[in-house]
């Protein structure tokens, strides 16, 4: 810095007032984890540019080669997959799963003109709501769908557990904690039991990155269906260097709690 | 796009390639390890608002990375510059045309530990500073704040900035200069003393 060079400041003998005021630009400093967020976003923004000019010289979409560093899969701790497919991957996999669903739909679902009680438990499981986990299809075990999840220390919660084994959730603390909303991935590991994990953005009061928040969820079916679930979660933050595919390196306390939920239904008429 | 624009005003070809081959990857990495630090000083310098600072620094770092295999590694600082300067100074007049929008806040002072009347009595300098250096003209206020700020010297800068030595000492000088004219003018006794004692 220029106050090393002595030299360098001799014209400011004529005003010490600039002299200090000059010396606060020493305290400029970038935020923390500047360069790793700045690689973030370049990649993100290349990867959009990257996109951007394939669809505009109608090429079909391929993502850039991903480095070393960022694996096309990742895996997290637990072994639930944070997953980043390859494009052709995700578009089979979009087609199995609106095939699988138009199959459910046209075969199995009930005649709604059978009645305000006229789909039960085990006919309404059956359904296109019944749902056959993307990372197993044959587990047939939990349930897609979206509910409605009240933690006992009082938050709510709405999550949705899509058939391809993507999970999307919003939570009435995102304001006030200034956080995103949550994605991640589900797995079903049992007769009506589901492993997730779902991931969510944290910003300083200045609207800056803060961190990012993991949180480890396994929900389970009661009374034999889906209506109604029960589970416990458990988050950690990870902050500027920190790596959220590694518990371990989430300094910040985790925390945890235990949750009910049911699921959100069209009212039979 | 605002960067392609300032890339072809210094003289940089349109993009023959992305940054999308792992060679090019690793260049880039290594220059946001080396050069986002002096990037986001330079820019806020330049009157870049600090909550505006690092999308500056990605913008910056993205028309390197459009131009990657354009840019020889010996000119690598110097592209980075013209083209922060350039962002700098659409930043600038973009923030005139909105003057609603707030400046620094004590956000960023939050874990250096002063106490919170010395927060304020620097928050206050800073921002005089920072005007102080708004009525230089651009020209002047690159060239100051690259020597004075960042410690580079008058050969470095004219270098880095495609100037004749001759050039970059005199918008020095005159920078200095006008510095000190605008000093005089205000009476910042009081504000440092408080600085200074919080």
């Amino acid at each position: 810095m220029a106050d090393q060079d002595p030299k360098r400041r001799r014209w400011l003998v004529e005003s010490s007032e600039l002299d200090q005021l000059l010396g606060l630009a020493e305290l400029d400093t970038p935020p923390p984890g500047l360069e790793a967020r700045l690689l973030q976003r370049l990649r993100e923004a290349q990867l959009l540019e990257a996109r951007s000019s394939a669809a505009n010289a109608g090429e079909p979409l391929v993502d850039p080669p991903v480095t070393a560093a960022e694996p096309a899969h990742i895996s997290t701790a637990d072994g639930i997959g944070l997953r980043a497919k390859p494009v052709w991957v995700a578009a089979i996999s979009t087609l199995l799963a609106a095939a699988a669903g138009a199959l459910l739909w046209w075969g199995q679902l009930p005649d709604p003109s059978a009645g305000a009680d006229g789909m039960l438990n085990e006919e309404r499981h059956s359904v296109g709501s019944r749902w056959y986990g993307a990372a197993e299809p044959s587990s047939a075990l939990a349930c897609t769908g979206t509910y409605l999840i009240r933690e006992s220390r009082g938050s709510l919660n709405l999550w949705t557990f899509h058939l391809d084994g993507t999970l999307i959730s919003t939570s009435l603390g995102e304001r006030a904690g200034n956080f995103s909303t949550q994605h991640g991935s589900w797995k079903a590991v049992g007769p009506l039991s589901v492993r997730a994990v779902q991931l969510d953005f944290r910003w300083a009061s200045d609207g800056s990155f803060d961190s990012v928040r993991r949180v480890d969820i396994t929900i389970r079916g009661e009374n034999g269906g889906c209506d109604a679930v029960v589970g416990e979660l458990s988050g950690r933050v990870f902050e500027a260097g920190e790596d959220f595919r590694k518990l371990d390196t989430a300094s910040a306390k985790p925390f945890s709690d235990t949750f009910t939920g049911s699921r959100v239904e069209v009212s039979p008429e | 796009m605002q960067g392609d624009v300032m890339a072809r005003k210094i003289g940089v070809p349109p993009a023959a390639s992305q940054a999308g081959t792992a060679a090019g990857e690793l260049r880039l990495r290594r220059a946001v390890a080396q050069q986002s630090a002096f990037l986001w000083r330079t820019l806020v310098r330049l009157g870049v608002r600090r909550a505006d600072a690092e999308d500056a620094v990605q913008e910056v770092f993205l028309v390197l990375a459009r131009h990657i295999d354009d840019v020889p590694v010996s000119s690598e600082k110097g592209f980075l510059l013209k083209v922060a300067l350039g962002v700098a100074s659409t930043r600038r007049r973009s923030r005139r045309r909105r003057p609603e929008q707030l400046d620094d806040t004590l956000d960023g002072e939050r874990d250096n530990g002063p106490l919170p009347d010395q927060l304020v009595a620097r928050l206050r300098l800073r921002q005089t500073l920072q005007r102080l250096l708004d009525e230089l003209p651009s020209e002047q206020r690159s060239v100051f704040v690259l020597v004075e700020l960042e410690g580079l010297t008058a050969p470095e800068v004219a270098h880095l900035l495609d100037l004749p030595l001759g050039t970059a000492a005199s918008r020095l000088r005159r920078g200095r200069q006008g510095l000190l004219k605008a000093v005089a003018r205000l009476d910042l006794t009081r504000e440092l003393k408080e600085f200074e004692h919080g």
